[in-house]
This record gives structure tokens, sequence and C-alpha cells, in this order.
């Protein structure tokens, strides 16, 4: 039995430069594929990402009534994180807002000395949030300001929700393309495994002839698929790894200043380099696997 | 032995191949299948190797019947029978060696074996300084020979050979058909399905003749003998 196994692989290998010209096709058809679905998810993952950053600075500011007791500054220090959307929050006291500002209007900041006096400094005492998540943001701001020591809260949620809006049509935008090129690639793949099976249909029946049992027959051909796949998961990975480490080292070298933001907002090619090399290789290997055994089986019924 | 009881094969276009046949090939019998093209040979040819199924009747190779034979068991039964086709083949991309030897291997036959076994039938052939060589650098008739070779390997019992003689000069067809009348006399049965009369006449064995879908002149196992 081992015997049969160890030679239907080789059989499967030796196919595969037999038919060098149909495996070449192939690998072809499936690199492209590949390479469409890699490029859109890296487009999609680092759109998110991008989003993601910008979602990290947008920031509020909450004006406490005046007055409170440490303790009450506290219960609603409290309230605010409950909400739990909350990344960072920083307490900043109606003196510590008077040197900001101060200090933001360089010298004309002296004309505000007399404020700083006791007493004279009508300005609120406040906390600076960061948000984990902007989306809702508008109903986080009312629930923040229904908190009893809350005053007023300043956000932009007109921006956030575009952020949101960004973000889901990136998400969804990005899925439905994935998606669809999957869908593209399985039938462009489907076709030539369909094409490569047919065009050694007559092989398949003289097997069938001579005793094969249909086991015996698929082997070889999955052993081929396989193969196929594996090559074509890891020449796509090459191909974008490079052309990935090329795009950030061009935009990288680019002066703008914009660019240079979103450069350090790029996915780095080690974070997703698993999850490609898995996808491609796995995938590919799937691929081959299915296709071999769905399509070689209306050659077997000899 | 093989039996045909009331044997009626239609095909799903209304065609109908066989109509009621009956007819027995015993063991060590070398029986010609003749008819003109369209008669019903290639039919009686896939019933025999359950390529096809009766619509009515009885199909019986080996003892075993065809019928009632579920699929799996399909690829054991043939490999008790050899066969030769019209058109040789023979795996392309495979040398003689491999091509003989690919036989043996679905049969899981140990390495060892393989190598005594495939050069001993390709030298019964007389292409023992052909092994190395693909079907495409072979002429017609040596393809033929290697397709013989592949079918002997495994020593069945039966041999069908479907027009082997169809693609080849009528000289090498005489050879063919000699090798096949040596094979007989080891107590091999042959069914051999052909249109050259002279062949036929030649070699004096029993003749089935097929038209139109029934059997319409069987010269019987007795006139066989007497040659």
């Amino acid at each position: 039995m081992l015997n049969s196994f160890f030679y239907l692989v080789k059989q499967g290998f030796k196919n595969l430069w037999n038919n060098r010209l149909m495996s070449l096709a192939s690998i072809g058809v499936l690199v492209s594929c590949m390479l469409l679905i890699g490029a859109a998810a890296l487009l999609s993952v680092n759109v998110s990402s991008i989003v993601d950053a910008v979602e990290d600075q947008s920031e509020a500011i909450v004006y406490l009534v005046d007055g409170l007791s440490d303790a009450e500054i506290q219960e609603t220090r409290d309230g605010i994180i409950s909400t739990g959307k909350v990344a960072t929050i920083e307490f900043i006291s109606k003196e510590d807002a008077l040197l900001a500002m101060m200090e933001s209007m360089g010298d004309d900041g002296m004309l505000f000395d007399a404020y700083s006096k006791d007493g004279n400094n009508n300005l609120p005492d406040s906390f600076r949030i960061t948000f984990d998540d902007v989306s809702d943001l508008e109903n986080t701001v009312l629930h923040i300001e229904a908190l009893s020591g809350v005053d007023s809260v300043s956000a932009l949620t007109e921006v956030a929700e575009v952020i949101t809006g960004v973000k889901n049509m990136a998400y969804i935008g990005g899925t439905l393309i994935i998606g669809l090129l999957i869908a593209v690639s399985l039938m462009i793949i489907g076709n030539t495994i369909k094409i490569t099976v047919f065009s050694r249909r007559r092989e398949v029946n003289i097997m069938k002839y001579v005793g094969a049992t249909n086991g015996f027959i698929r082997l070889p051909f999955i052993v081929e698929g396989i193969s196929l796949g594996v090559i074509s998961g890891a020449i796509s990975y090459g191909i974008i790894y490079f052309a990935y480490d090329y795009l950030v080292k061009w935009v990288s070298s680019q002066n703008a200043t914009w660019f240079s933001q979103i450069v350090s907002d790029l996915v780095p090619f080690a974070g997703i380099s698993d999850y490609l090399l898995f996808g491609f290789i796995g995938g590919g290997a799937f691929i081959g696997l299915f296709g071999c055994v769905a399509f070689i089986g209306k050659h077997l019924k000899v | 032995m093989i039996e045909f009881q009331n044997v009626t094969k239609k095909y799903p276009n209304g065609t109908v191949a066989l109509n009621d046949v009956s007819l027995r090939i015993d063991d060590g019998e070398f029986v010609f299948i003749v008819g003109s093209s369209g008669a019903g040979k290639s039919t009686l040819i896939k019933l025999m190797l359950r390529e096809e199924t009766a619509n009515s009747g009885v199909v019986k190779v080996n003892g075993k019947n065809l019928g009632k034979m579920a699929r799996y068991k399909i690829p054991k039964f043939r490999r008790s029978i050899g066969i030769v086709f019209q058109d040789f083949r023979l795996i392309p991309n495979m040398t003689a060696y491999d091509n003989v030897a690919f036989a043996l291997r679905v049969t899981n036959v140990r390495p060892k074996e393989i190598r005594r076994k495939v050069p001993y039938m390709l030298n019964l052939v007389g292409l023992a300084s052909k092994m190395k060589c693909k079907p495409e650098e072979l002429s017609g008739g040596e393809q033929q020979r290697v397709a013989l070779a592949r079918a002997l390997v495994n020593s069945p019992s039966l041999i069908i050979a479907d027009e082997p003689t169809g693609n080849i000069d009528p000289e090498l067809s005489y050879e063919i058909v000699d090798l096949l009348n040596e094979i007989n006399k080891l107590g091999v049965t042959i069914v051999m399905v052909t249109h050259e009369h002279d062949l036929v006449e030649k070699f004096n064995r029993r003749v089935i003749t097929i038209e139109k879908g029934e059997v319409i002149r069987d010269t019987g196992e007795t006139e066989a003998n007497l040659c």
C-alpha cells in the first residue's frame, strides 16, 4: 500500500513537469487571482488602519460644573469611563487650562495675568478624553452631558460621523471586493482545472480500463493540484512582499507631510505577512485540492 | 466464461444496440465477433467490461453477474481481464515499461515483482529493446504489442480485444493475432472484435456475427475445435 502511495505522489510531481505548459498556465491564473485578492486585502487593511489612527486622534473636552469637590470630580470621571468608549482621560484643572491658554498665546498671554489671581479664573475644570470607538459619538456625548457634574461637552461629532462612515465603507467595500474577487478567481481557476483534467481525460479513461481505483487515479492529480496551489501561493507572497516593500519605501521618500503621516499609519508587512502566507498557500492548496477532486469526478465514471 | 442471457441494451437516445442477445463463451475459447459498423459489437464489449449495464437480461463474466456488481468492485473485476483496443490506449507520457508496469501497480504489486515481470512481458511480445521508448516513438504495431503486454501482465484468464488490428498494417495484424493465438494455447480465453474477414478466415475459429443488435450467426464452439 505504501509502495503505491509513494509511487502516486512521485507520479503527481512527474505530471507537473510532463504537463508543464498547462501547469504554467494554471500557475499564471492562480498568481493573478491571488495578487488581486492580496492587493484588495492590503488596501482594505491599510484604509482601516489609517482611519483607526485618525479615530485615535479624535478627542473631546468635558467641561465640569464650577465648584465640584474632589469626590464629585472622581464620581464624574467614573461616569465618563463607564460609557465604555473612552481610550484616555486626563483631568485639566482650571489653573492648568489658564496656563495652557496663556502659553498658546505667546507674549500676548501676559494679558491674562490678572485672571491667574485667586478667584479671578473663570475657566472651568475639565477632562480631555480620547475615544476607542467614535461610532455613535453623538449618543456617547449625550450620555456624558447627562452626568451631574458635567456642564457641557465639546466634541466634533460631525467629523466622527465621517470617520465612522469611511471606516464602514472601507470594511464593507473591502469585504465585497475581496468576496467578489474570490468568487471570480474560483470560477477562473475552476475552468483552468477543468481544462487540465479534460485534456487528460483519455489518460484517466485508460487507467480505469486497466483496473485503477478512483483513489489511485485521483491521488497524482491531488498532489499536482496542491503543488500548483502552493507554488502559486509562494510566488504571489513573494511578489506582494517586494511590491509592498517598494511602495512603503516610495511613499516614505516623498516630502509631503500628509504622505509621511500616511506612512506612519501603514500596516507593516511583518504584521500581516503570516496571514498572507497562510491565506495564499493554504488557499492555493485548498483550491488545487478541491478543484481536482470536483472536476475529475465525471471522468471517473467509466 | 462469458454468458449473455436475453440481453437488451437501449441507449437514452432510443437506439437499441443489442436486442435479446444470448450467447455463451466457455473458458479457453478463441472467438471472433464480427459485424458491420453500428451492429452492436462495441456495446457487447462495453457490457463485458461493465462500462455499460444491460436494460434487461443477465451478463455474467467469470461467474460474476455484472448487472448486480457494485461500482467499487469494478476496478478489481477489470484487473482480471486483459483489454486491448484498436487505438492502443497507452498513457502518452509513460514509457513502454511504465505503461505495462502501471497495470501491476494498480494491483499493488511489489516493486521487485514489477521489475521482474515487466521486462519478461515486453520480451515476450518482442519489445525488450524498446522498454524506455514512449508511445509516440513506437510504430502502430509496436504500440499494440505494448498494449498486449499490458493486458497479459496480470495473468488474466480472459482477454478482450476490440479491433486490435484496426490501426496497423495487414502483415502486423497477422502477427498480433498469432500472438493472441499463442496466448490462447496457454488456456486464456480470447474474445476479439474485428471486421477483417481475411483474418477470420485464416485463423478459422468460432465466429459470432452480429447485425442490428442481434446475433445472426454463430459458428459454435464445436466448429472452432476442428482446427
